[in-house]
């Protein structure tokens, strides 16, 4: 059975009106009987806790739900955490089994696999966007990722078949990157992505 | 509200060890250019923004050549590459733009 551990780390504003693609994410995964956690990450020590908590939680995918753009993420309480401090901060989960589904601006940007690559924090594959998907179509993507994988399960043709489907419906160029060993590089899916 | 720039990694030069001077010196004399994406080597644009440190420590190593800067863009794996070359080991920046992009593919399995 597929399971994910959910951090969501958007901003105070967002937190009050409701815009939480992290928590929609969890009750479409709930619908569909998955295992799943939810954890609410304002700081970096919440968040370092989340990644450990993730691991321990024998979670397949970490699902971190933020703001972003091309030179990291943002938490809650508005600390920056660029690609390098990311991968690093990841290390506990990183895992060949693992996957991290990055929904921010930009979640999906070369940079973050580079520095995973950097940090040897490799996972699966990672999940985000090229561009900068809003609240509704994040919420929409990820609700087609996770009913996709709990169809399929973890299996790459899941995985394209989901992308597929995404850009299909909304706009923000979701992408996937998926790590090769033998390369020690990762191949980016849909392959004719702008990035 | 996106996430400011921060850039960290550009502060930390703790990369800069004897063994990468002597790396770097032996990539810069077998092909003329070391990249990002060389596994030995710091992330994205580091090595660009340390050219002058990393020039001083090659000096000192007994590297003969003049360290240049470069960046190119559009590999369709790779995505660019920040890289640092030998300035007299290319007769033109289109010669280097083809070295470095063929690095590239090689190091991607050309897939």
């Amino acid at each position: 059975m597929v399971s994910v551990f959910i951090a969501e780390s958007n901003a105070p504003g967002d937190f009050y009106e409701g815009r939480l693609d992290g928590f929609a994410a969890n009750e479409v995964l709930k619908v569909r009987r998955l295992r799943t956690a939810y954890r609410a990450v304002l700081d970096i020590e919440h968040l370092e806790r989340a990644i450990e908590d993730a691991a321990d939680f024998g979670a397949d995918i970490l699902h971190l739900s933020c703001h972003g753009d091309h030179e990291g993420i943002q938490l809650s309480d508005t600390t920056c955490v660029d690609w390098p401090e990311l991968a690093a901060l990841l290390r506990p989960f990183a895992s060949a089994d693992r996957m991290i589904v990055l929904s921010a601006c930009k979640g999906g940007h070369v940079d973050f696999t580079k520095a995973l690559l950097k940090s040897g924090s490799n996972v699966r594959a990672v999940f985000g966007a090229l561009g900068d998907p809003s609240f509704s179509a994040s919420c929409i993507a990820w609700s087609i990722l996770y009913n996709e994988l709990a169809d399929e399960g973890l299996e790459p043709a899941a995985f394209q078949s989901a992308v597929d489907k995404i850009n299909h419906v909304v706009r923000g160029g979701f992408v996937y990157r998926t790590y090769d060993p033998q390369w020690d590089s990762y191949e980016f899916y849909p392959w004719d992505a702008l990035e | 509200m996106v996430a400011r720039a921060r850039k960290s990694y550009l502060d930390d030069t703790s990369y800069l060890t004897a063994d990468f001077i002597a790396r770097v010196k032996e990539e810069l004399e077998r092909t003329g250019f070391v990249t990002d994406e060389h596994k030995f080597a710091p992330y994205r644009e580091t090595m660009v923004e340390h050219r002058d440190l990393i020039a001083e420590r090659l000096e000192q190593a007994g590297f003969r050549g003049s360290v240049g800067t470069g960046f190119l863009n559009g590999h369709p794996q790779a995505g660019y590459a920040y890289y640092i070359y030998d300035e007299g080991r290319f007769h033109s920046q289109d010669a280097l733009d083809r070295a470095v992009r063929a690095w590239l593919d090689m190091r991607y399995g050309v897939r």
